[in-house]
């Protein structure tokens, strides 16, 4: 297993204004300031990883390091693969507890937000780590919980790779929520062509879409 | 322009020191604190709803609205006490236990109370004993239900069976909402209502009580 805990996280100022949408008369410049610095001395990034070979491969599952998933899409997904890469990242508790304190409901709603980009740009820096240190052509990722086919409930199985919260504080709840709920787990794994699972998905209006669905592409795996 | 037309722009444009001074400039001629609340602070936020559902605005906006409303709200609070000022509905809203999700939620209980309801916010993690014990303290009319993982949503069935186990359930809609719910869903445990989103969750409010 190995902890990184040196991940860079910016803050684009225009970036944030254009993700949160909202105009510089109702968050004045000097105010996102002042919370893209507050976010900043919140954070923790951290993250926890593992090379895991792929045991076996079935049309349904697939067993890496002993412990077997049960997902048609990883399993395709795994194919031909020697050696994948389970994660946990967290950017800790600060941030969304801070959010909370503060009684606001607003701030509680832009600290949220930028949270979440502290994650997305630690899932990238983990991704970019792994291609760089492995020597893998192209990366992508999936996490249980994000598609019916894999459900949140094969989070049990991908904590079981991480005991103790990996050493970097995540710990899973009886009804599979991670705490610091600002967390993220999955499968990192080498790929030609980048996959996201929002390929498969066909909800509508999902603010956290990274690909256009892709219906074709789902029915393969019906 | 009228004082309640000032008030309702001062929402829409989430001036919070505005709102507050144009309540207190209405209370001071004598416009009863329940005009002010349904003619400007409810009125201002109803455009604020529509344009969020247009897509006109988003989140922030209507975060940034119903901050400048709750600021008309609180003074206006203790005279609707006073004058025993009935609230368009009463409210019971929580995050299911097992889940400690709570913005979404957060934002609808700031919509409804935007839109004229009384609304008691349990928080997260909230037992089914605790919801039931909150409808019957409250004599609510609408539970809310929020749940964000499909290992948590299946409580709100185990809620929605002891509700009706109970003489409320005849008088309490449950309107339930989260990521992974559907209206599908909603029906299957027989909830009343599935909203998407908050300002969705306030026509439906609006609806089951027959408040359109």
């Amino acid at each position: 297993m190995r902890i990184i805990d040196d991940i860079p996280i910016r803050f684009d100022i225009d970036c944030v204004r254009r993700g949160l949408r909202i105009s510089e008369e109702k968050l004045p410049p000097d105010n996102l300031r002042e919370l893209v610095q507050a976010a900043e001395s919140l954070i923790r990034p951290r993250a926890i990883f593992q090379i895991a070979y792929v045991e076996e491969r079935g049309p349904l599952s697939a067993t890496l390091d002993g412990v077997t998933f049960t997902s048609k899409v990883l399993a395709a997904k795994l194919e031909g693969v020697e050696k994948a890469f389970p994660f946990l990242i967290t950017i800790g508790s600060e941030l969304e507890d801070a959010g909370k304190a503060s009684g606001d409901l607003l701030r509680q709603f832009y600290l949220e937000s930028l949270g979440d980009e502290a994650l997305r740009q630690a899932r990238e820096y983990l991704g970019s780590h792994l291609v760089k240190n492995y020597g893998l052509a192209g990366i992508s990722s999936l996490s249980p919980g994000s598609l019916k086919d894999w459900p949140i409930t094969e989070q049990a199985p991908l904590f079981s790779l991480f005991p103790e919260g990996g050493g970097i504080g995540v710990r899973l709840t009886g009804s599979m929520l991670m705490i610091p709920r600002k967390s993220i787990s999955g499968i990192f794994f080498p790929t030609e062509e980048t996959f996201f699972s929002c390929q498969l998905c066909p909800r509508e209006n999902c603010p956290g879409r990274k690909a256009d669905y892709d219906k074709s592409l789902e029915d393969k795996f019906r | 322009m009228d004082i309640f037309k000032e008030i309702a722009a001062a929402v829409e444009s989430g001036d919070l020191d505005l709102v507050k001074s144009l309540t207190e400039k209405a209370l001071a001629r004598d416009v009863s604190a329940e005009e002010i609340l349904n003619k400007a602070l409810v009125s201002g936020m109803n455009v604020i709803g529509e344009k969020f559902k247009n897509m006109e605005v988003f989140i922030p906006e209507v975060l940034v609205s119903a901050r400048a409303m709750n600021g008309g709200m609180e003074i206006l609070k203790p005279l609707l006490i006073k004058a025993n000022v009935k609230f368009k509905g009463k409210v019971v809203i929580g995050t299911v236990k097992g889940d400690l999700h709570d913005i979404g939620k957060n934002i609808v209980a700031m919509m409804l109370k935007g839109a004229g309801y009384e609304v008691t916010d349990l928080g997260a993690d909230v037992s089914k004993e605790k919801f039931l014990d909150a409808l019957q303290k409250e004599s609510a009319d609408i539970l809310g239900l929020s749940a964000l993982l499909t290992t948590t949503m299946t409580y709100m069935k185990e809620i929605v069976a002891a509700l009706g186990s109970t003489d409320l359930r005849a008088k309490v809609k449950v309107l339930v909402g989260g990521a992974p719910l559907t209206e599908a869903y909603a029906r299957s445990i027989g909830a009343d209502g599935y909203a998407p989103d908050a300002a969705l969750a306030v026509d439906l409010a609006n609806s089951l009580l027959g408040k359109a």
